[in-house]
């Protein structure tokens, strides 16, 4: 944790990263708009590259459920893992409505941790 | 004419997917302010940033002091999906009566909620329109994601914590509902449980390098099975 900094050197801290963070995601969309035209979008790398961003958000929502840190880790790992299944099942039976998905997900999760 | 474009974007922008927007945001602020990210950062960060997996990534791995470089290289590398997408909706959008600059500003407007919706709705426009059409679009997104995200993170600071967990676990069972059911391909489905093993493995062994390496050895590995596989039955 990095609470026992200062203020202000978590503020210059922050920004650094979220100034970083941008530059480094706007790279690509300006790539974008100079490349357009010039480059195929289904050769091997981008296939990588898929691979890598899938990889990548999969792995930090898997452990974000599995192994959290905070508020949620106090509460239990088959009760987040039962939450997900529900707002799955939900989703599929109310006709592929994401919003009450991520809805019945959260707001059972809630109700399982204050049954418990 | 080209307000015109531009306000039927912003429109369109109050919709279904503006809806799920608004919720994943809300959950983004309610987790940013259990993990002791100041407001600023969240409203900057979905203004700048305008990506929400690479803005959990950020968030979280800031959290646990992960080195500025790990963070850089695994939100540069979750959002290298936008070299493809803006590659592939310039043609959409290109006209010759505008100058080449107000391309690298609709640029910025690529993410996956404007994005779709203009590969589909922007051949319908008249092409001199699709630029204000999806820079609207992408406005109203953007307006939606910064106003839940404040909301979000206010309403997470006031709630008990009974029910603040459930908002901190909107944006997660988002990624996790949407990433199965939204899977095509059998290529994304390798690479989602190659990444969704190898992510918390990985955090046993390095947490701060974890989601960085989770979506580099997965998404390796996943790439290299896919090859195998094709080859073995093509």
């Amino acid at each position: 944790m990095r609470c026992s900094e200062s203020w202000a050197a978590r503020v210059a801290d922050i920004g650094l990263v979220l100034l970083l963070s941008a530059l480094g995601t706007y790279l690509w969309r300006g790539l974008g708009v100079l490349l357009s035209g010039r480059i195929a979008v289904n050769g091997e790398f981008f296939t990588w590259v898929t691979c890598v961003t899938y990889a990548m958000i999969a792995g930090l929502v898997m452990r974000i459920v599995v192994m959290p840190s905070g508020l949620l880790a106090t509460s239990l790992t088959w009760h987040r893992l039962l939450a997900c299944a529900l707002g799955l099942a939900a989703y599929y039976a109310f006709r592929r409505n994401l919003l009450l998905a991520v809805t019945v997900g959260a707001g059972s999760l809630i109700v399982l941790n204050y049954l418990r | 004419m080209q307000s015109a474009a531009f306000r039927t974007g912003v429109r369109e922008s109050f919709g279904v997917p503006g809806g799920v927007l608004a919720a994943t945001y809300i959950g983004f602020g309610a987790l940013a302010f259990s993990g002791g990210i100041p407001v600023w950062v969240v409203i900057a960060s979905t203004i700048t940033i305008w990506a929400l997996p690479g803005q959990l990534v950020m968030v979280d791995m800031w959290q646990i002091g992960a080195p500025t470089i790990a963070i850089l290289l695994a939100v540069t590398l979750t959002n290298a999906r936008f070299l493809p997408m803006t590659v592939t909706v310039m043609p959409v959008i290109r006209d010759r009566g505008h100058p080449e600059w107000i391309y690298y500003v609709a640029a910025q407007c690529v993410a996956m909620s404007s994005w779709i919706i203009c590969m589909r709705r922007g051949p319908e426009l008249p092409a001199r329109e699709r630029v204000a059409y999806l820079g609207g679009l992408a406005a109203g997104f953007i307006a939606i994601g910064v106003v839940a995200a404040v909301v979000g993170y206010y309403i997470a600071e006031s709630i008990p914590p009974v029910m603040q967990i459930g908002m901190v676990f909107l944006a997660p069972v988002y990624f996790i509902i949407f990433l199965i059911v939204e899977v095509r391909t059998r290529l994304v489905a390798i690479a989602l449980a190659c990444g969704g093993i190898a992510g918390p493995l990985l955090y046993l062994l390095t947490p701060q390098w974890s989601v960085l390496l989770a979506g580099f050895i997965g998404g390796t590995l996943a790439y290299a099975l896919q090859r195998k596989l094709g080859r073995t039955r093509g």
